[in-house]
């Protein structure tokens, strides 16, 4: 439950005609927004970004409203504001002026209508969060028994000869590169579903060295690692690296979130990885050749829950955590990871087909 | 006069004097040669304080050297440290015990005993089955009475819950945070970077400068400000700095400061 669906219910009063991102509600009373808004204005002004809750005027001199409540956009829009009819263009004033009755909505109005909403939404909040936190007690100690196992499996591997973790992990029966690898996924599953439900946990933890091009390495040799001995779809490295930074234990989400998306939807043999020192940290890029991300889906990918046009049919069971997951623990470690979709003019069943490049820069997360 | 005759003159007039005035005359003429040191040495002290330290930093490096930064086995043995955790296996007792901490440890606590926690230097807290009226989340009731103390101790949040949403503030109340099974080289340089600038005769220096650096005040005032502390570090609060130009934070260089004179006893 969260607040479009408590308003679609109908049992949430609306005192006027908003737009909830993006989404048209009337008034509980069944009065519109002013027609001219609907029908007849071409720009829209109102629904750009960067309005406030102190309110701005449009073109023709209607006010509008921007809140935010938890993540939705509340616009409220076509009002008359504190100055009421003389702001508004003549011509239009007379032809709405039935639909402004009742729009005279100071910031004040558009406020306190606002926190009640935000009462609400904490309301919807701490039920959803509560019911998480019952369903998965049960499970808070299996995360420790995953680290536990994975303590043990790099014991395994430390055992063998080797000056080198590559050395040593190559010297291990196949068994032992299996128990390592499942051991070690599964402890990354489990730190990616605390970011998943819990998104504050990314910033949690102690701050550590990190090694980009070490850590990069070591995520390939585990992931085109495979148990039935054939040979997995390998990424291949480039670029030079030796700089070192420190990092939250979240900072390791993030390349692997983004290999194993670039690995589960390439459409082609080739991954690329690409790791160098830059003037001011050392930049990580991914290229892989698969889906075409639209403009807008480029700005959506990182949303919670949300799957790309074409990741259906790719990967059915894919749930739209991992980008998600990366993102927090971008943000949490103090870097932004950018995507460019360049199309390649060709399909591939039926897909069209993409350069997708995913990049972002270490640095230090102090 | 002859030291002879001297001396019966004296005697004569000590013979004329009461048994308690004589003893008041005693005691004065000492007292008034020791305060006339004591104002000497304090006079002498304030000279070098002042003139030759321009943070209490470099003061604390010139009486402790670089030993007065590290976390020597003296004061590792009086730092008291707490497990409390219902899996007592997954913490490294036998190491910390090894490095000489002053370690007790609980394997549940009531919420009528938390108090008992508060003679602790750090905590070492897990979230769930440690208090026995909140089997689930008894550890975040622990770690908000805990850190609502005017001198609260450390606290390291041991546990796997990173994922619940709704215990969140029991992770963002902590000084640090560990995954469990904790590892012996984790916790111990979790407790070296929580206690270092906390304990060391040097780190608490550096502590007390970077708390004045935050608060504005005139260049002379910060000087004679460092003199005072430094005077006040030197006898162990005998001589009391003035805080009457840094009043909002005087109870934290206060605290500092008994932090120093505790601890500081383990590097003589």
């Amino acid at each position: 439950m969260n607040l479009i669906d408590a308003f679609e219910s109908g049992a949430i009063a609306i005192p006027w005609a908003v737009s909830i991102d993006g989404k048209y509600f009337p008034s509980s009373t069944g009065r519109d927004a002013p027609m001219h808004c609907i029908t007849d204005c071409n720009d829209k002004y109102c629904q750009n970004p960067g309005g406030t809750l102190l309110g701005h005027q449009c073109t023709v001199g209607f006010t509008y409203y921007h809140g935010k409540v938890g993540e939705a956009i509340i616009i409220l829009f076509g009002t008359l504001g504190s100055k009421g009819w003389e702001s508004v263009d003549t011509g239009i004033r007379q032809k709405n002026k039935d639909d402004l009755k009742g729009r005279s909505v100071s910031a004040r109005d558009f406020s306190s209508w606002l926190e009640k909403l935000k009462s609400l939404n904490k309301l919807f909040v701490d039920y959803k969060n509560n019911i998480l936190s019952e369903a998965l007690h049960p499970l808070h100690e299996t995360p420790k028994i995953a680290e536990e196992i994975r303590n043990l499996a790099d014991s395994l591997v430390n055992l063998k000869p080797g000056k080198t973790f590559d050395e040593r992990f190559s010297a291990a029966l196949p068994a032992e590169r299996g128990i390592y690898k499942g051991a070690q996924l599964l402890v990354d599953s489990f730190d990616m579903l605390s970011i998943f439900f819990n998104p504050e946990s990314a910033k949690l933890g102690e701050k550590r060295i990190a090694e980009p091009y070490k850590l990069i390495h070591k995520l390939v040799l585990l992931l085109s690692n495979s148990n039935n001995g054939l040979t997995r779809r390998r990424p291949k490295i480039y670029g030079e690296s030796y700089k070192k930074y420190l990092a939250l234990e979240s900072f390791r989400i993030i390349p692997l979130a983004l290999l194993n998306n670039a690995i589960k939807y390439s459409m082609t043999e080739e991954v690329i990885i690409d790791v160098r020192d830059v003037d001011n940290g050392t930049l990580f890029s991914l290229v892989s050749t698969g889906p075409y991300i639209s403009e807008e889906e480029c700005g959506r990918i990182f949303e919670r829950g949300f799957r790309g046009k074409y990741a259906q049919s790719i990967d059915r069971d894919g749930m739209g955590i991992g980008l998600y997951v990366a993102r927090e623990a971008a943000i949490a470690n103090r870097t932004t990871i950018k995507v460019v979709s360049e199309d390649l003019g060709y399909s591939l069943k039926s897909i069209p087909m993409a350069r997708n490049t995913f990049s972002f820069v270490v640095r230090d997360v102090v | 006069m002859d030291p002879i005759s001297l001396i019966e003159t004296a005697k004569q007039f000590f013979d004329g004097q009461g048994a308690l005035a004589n003893a008041a005359g005693i005691v004065s003429f000492i007292g008034g040669g020791a305060i006339a040191a004591w104002k000497i040495s304090a006079y002498v002290l304030q000279r070098v304080s002042t003139k030759k330290f321009n943070s209490i930093s470099e003061w604390a490096l010139a009486k402790y050297g670089n030993n007065g930064g590290l976390l020597t086995e003296k004061l590792r043995q009086s730092i008291r440290i707490s497990f409390v955790d219902d899996n007592l296996a997954d913490l490294p007792e036998a190491y910390i015990r090894s490095l000489k901490y002053d370690l007790t440890t609980f394997d549940h606590i009531s919420l009528a005993d938390i108090s008992i926690l508060e003679r602790f230097d750090v905590v070492v807290l897990d979230i769930t089955n440690v208090v026995p009226e909140d089997m689930r989340n008894g550890g975040l009731e622990i770690i908000k009475r805990l850190k609502s103390l005017p001198t609260p101790p450390l606290v390291i949040a041991v546990s796997q819950k990173k994922y619940d949403p709704t215990v969140s503030n029991f992770f963002k109340l902590a000084d640090a945070v560990l995954k469990k099974p904790v590892k012996e080289a984790e916790l111990e340089a979790a407790l070296n970077r929580l206690l270092i600038t906390l304990v060391t005769p040097n780190g608490l220096a550096k502590s007390i400068d970077t708390l004045l650096d935050t608060y504005v005040i005139s260049e002379n005032d910060r000087k004679n400000l460092n003199g005072q502390l430094i005077k006040a570090l030197e006898t162990n609060g005998k001589i009391m700095p003035e805080f009457e130009n840094i009043k909002p934070i005087s109870n934290r260089i206060n605290n500092l400061l008994q932090r120093f004179y505790r601890f500081s006893v383990c590097y003589v």
